[in-house]
């Protein structure tokens, strides 16, 4: 778990797998339309890769990045198995606090 | 949709001292979470959660406001005091309601495992609310 979401912690990556979220775009396309160089996309997009997030498609004689579900789904099923130990830690607790002195 | 913390709520048919004598109390605690415990419920209190299979890990209290709130540092790494990015920071709540007590947990720092550095940057709010939206929208595609 830990991986994704350092990769996700970043105000740029954020927002370049929030446009390829809506449409496969290249990394110039990418650069037209956030307020960083082509340079710095086409690190975060190896970044993004490497983590899974993002894998590259050929359109023609351009690459374009598409945004992969997958590895965010699994990061919320992480934190939903989290959730259901609280569940039944939350349970517990009830049955001690109920039960008379 | 999940978002990068957790938050639950329990209603509890009990006074608001006997919820917090479950959690502060390390015999108590032994019975929901983990197998041993050591745990002072004071700022600053300095304890830990074993477990047989897994390895015992240590806490740290970080606000105690008997019985109203108790928030402490657990780290998610064996034999390590837990500071940001290698634990998470667990919150109970217990307010009253309806004769009994209402226990919200709230467990939050995710983010910070990952990377230590990232605990520091303002903007990671933004994205944590925005990951439940784009799974749905990834997953929709």
């Amino acid at each position: 778990m830990p991986g994704v979401l350092s990769v996700l912690a970043d105000e740029t990556r954020w927002r370049i797998l929030s446009e390829i979220g809506a449409a496969d775009l290249s990394a110039s396309a990418l650069a037209c339309r956030l307020p960083v160089s082509r340079q710095a996309i086409a690190k975060h997009l190896v970044v993004l890769a490497d983590a899974g997030l993002v894998e590259s498609v050929r359109a023609g004689r351009e690459i374009r990045y598409r945004a992969l579900g997958a590895r965010l789904s699994a990061l919320a099923n992480d934190l939903e198995v989290i959730g259901r130990r609280w569940d039944r830690r939350l349970d517990a607790i009830k049955r001690i606090a109920e039960t008379a002195d | 949709m999940t978002t990068l913390e957790i938050t639950r709520s329990i209603d509890i048919n009990a006074p608001a001292e006997k919820v917090w004598a479950a959690l502060t109390e390390p015999d108590l605690i032994a019975q929901w979470f983990g197998d041993t415990c050591e745990f002072d419920p004071r700022p600053g209190g300095a304890g830990s959660f074993g477990w047989t299979a897994h390895g015992t890990f240590r806490v740290v209290v970080e606000h105690a406001d008997r019985p109203k709130t108790l928030i402490y540092r657990w780290a998610r790494e064996q034999g390590v005091d837990p500071v940001p990015g290698n634990s998470t920071v667990v919150r109970f709540d217990l307010t009253e309601s309806a004769g009994g007590t209402r226990l919200t947990l709230l467990e939050t720092g995710f983010d910070e495992l990952a990377d230590p550095q990232s605990a520091h940057d303002d903007n990671t709010g933004g994205w944590l609310a925005e990951l439940g939206e784009l799974v749905e929208f990834l997953e929709s595609r």
